[in-house]
């Protein structure tokens, strides 16, 4: 009976021992492994992104009637880096064609991933009075801007604008500017663009949804294909959104940013990827 | 109650026993992880292919040429542990996939789908290979598309 006590501590203790050797092995194994797989993804994660913001996709000129093989938001005639087609940009907005988007990239059941396309200022035009706008400037991240050039061009489409046309101001410290039009102005649209540091975004602001697709050409308004993108457009496959913020359990995961422009104007680009299995 | 020295040749036997256990368990485990290293550095390589693929298919398709062929030569390392490996282009249907594998374990193996569809993607690359490269043709049709080929050589 003693010898079979002193034996059994004997093995307890060796097992015992061993046991925890291999928990801190597999700490030391674990951790750096765990460094190389968000190192991969990342690797992964941008060349995605770039090829979904560098490329024009194959037909170059495809939009949302047709699901193309090759997906990328690039326009098809500019050689620009970080430009995007709007055209393209509002085919995000296509559930059906949403669905798709994962196979087009490769990752479907493999990697998860949320685009973001937000606008680099958010611009609320509000009309105060006859031919006066309060416009409210804001970055993306919510904060009031101020400082920043505002410029509004206020018309009716086809029709080049007169000095008294354009007005020019700049924001205060609330993120607020007053576009005062003078009595002898009239007009169904009022572009408004306003620019930080040569950094611009644009809004339209009408009574008639007809004029929405406006755009200004040096002095002129013109008609154009979109109107400006002026909220999120976003594209998620993978996760759940839980009051707006992204939920992929208890994957780790890579989040990368661009700054692409769209029709002049600036977008801030949130790319977001994560395994779906180990 | 067996005698004395039967009863420490019945613990000792027991020892070992735990012992040997142990020991196959340490193995298995250092296997393991050995192959888990090895599937890391594949990953690596397939990254990186992938990659060059991906910017070669990017530069291509913003060509304002209408026909090119870009070639990158690539930078592979010479083994993978003491392992030879293979680097494959292969078309699945209407995926391109790259496909990376041990020769001597064909098991320990990575693959990735590239980010394009109905692309001819072809050709092998082996480990030692004095000028590994890929490149990447695109031809324009009458109607604006074109046809794209990714091809590695070496």
């Amino acid at each position: 009976m003693h010898v079979s006590i002193e034996y059994m501590f004997l093995g307890l203790f060796v097992v015992l021992a061993v046991t925890l050797s291999f928990s801190n092995m597999a700490m030391v194994n674990i951790l750096p492994s765990r460094e190389i797989e968000q190192s991969q993804l990342r690797v992964k994660a941008e060349s995605i992104l770039d090829f979904i913001l560098l490329s024009a996709g194959n037909p170059p000129d495809w939009d949302e009637s047709v699901v193309p093989e090759v997906f990328g938001l690039a326009p098809a005639n500019s050689s620009d880096p970080y430009v995007l087609d709007i055209g393209k940009v509002y085919a995000l907005l296509n559930s059906t064609f949403q669905r798709e988007i994962p196979r087009l990239l490769g990752v479907q059941d493999e990697y998860g991933f949320y685009l973001k396309i937000v606008p680099l200022y958010l611009v609320d035009i509000n009309e105060t009075g006859s031919n006066r706008f309060v416009v409210a400037v804001r970055s993306f991240r919510g904060f009031p801007l101020p400082s920043a050039n505002v410029t509004g061009y206020y018309g009716d489409v086809n029709e080049t604008l007169s000095e008294e046309q354009i007005v020019r101001t700049v924001t205060n410290a609330s993120g607020v500017a007053v576009l005062d039009y003078g009595p002898s102005v009239s007009g169904d649209i009022l572009i408004v663009v306003v620019s930080v540091s040569g950094v611009s975004v644009t809004e339209v602001y009408t009574h008639d949804e007809g004029y929405v697709n406006s755009k200004v050409e040096g002095t002129r308004i013109v008609e154009s294909d979109y109107p400006p993108i002026n909220s999120t457009i976003s594209v998620l496959y993978g996760g759940v959104l839980v009051d707006g913020y992204l939920n992929v359990g208890m994957a780790s995961k890579v989040t990368l940013f661009r700054y692409v422009k769209i029709e002049n104007s600036v977008y801030y680009v949130e790319f977001t990827m994560w395994r779906l299995k180990d | 109650m067996p005698a004395e020295p039967l009863s420490h040749l019945m613990h000792t036997l027991t020892i070992f026993i735990v012992f040997v256990s142990i020991l196959a368990v340490f193995q298995a485990y250092t296997l393991y992880s050995y192959t888990d290293a090895l599937k890391h550095q594949l990953a690596d390589i397939e990254g990186y292919v992938s990659s060059v693929a991906t910017d070669l298919v990017i530069l291509a398709t913003r060509s304002k040429l209408e026909n090119i062929t870009l070639t990158k030569t690539l930078n592979l390392p010479e083994s993978v542990g003491t392992y030879g490996y293979t680097v494959k282009l292969e078309n699945r249907g209407e995926d391109c996939v790259l496909v990376i594998y041990l020769d001597a374990r064909p098991s320990v193996k990575v693959e990735s789908i590239l980010p394009v569809k109905n692309v001819t993607c072809s050709g092998v690359v082996y480990s030692g290979s004095r000028n590994p490269r890929i490149c990447c043709s695109r031809v324009l049709n009458a109607d604006g598309s074109y046809n794209m080929t990714l091809r590695l050589e070496g």
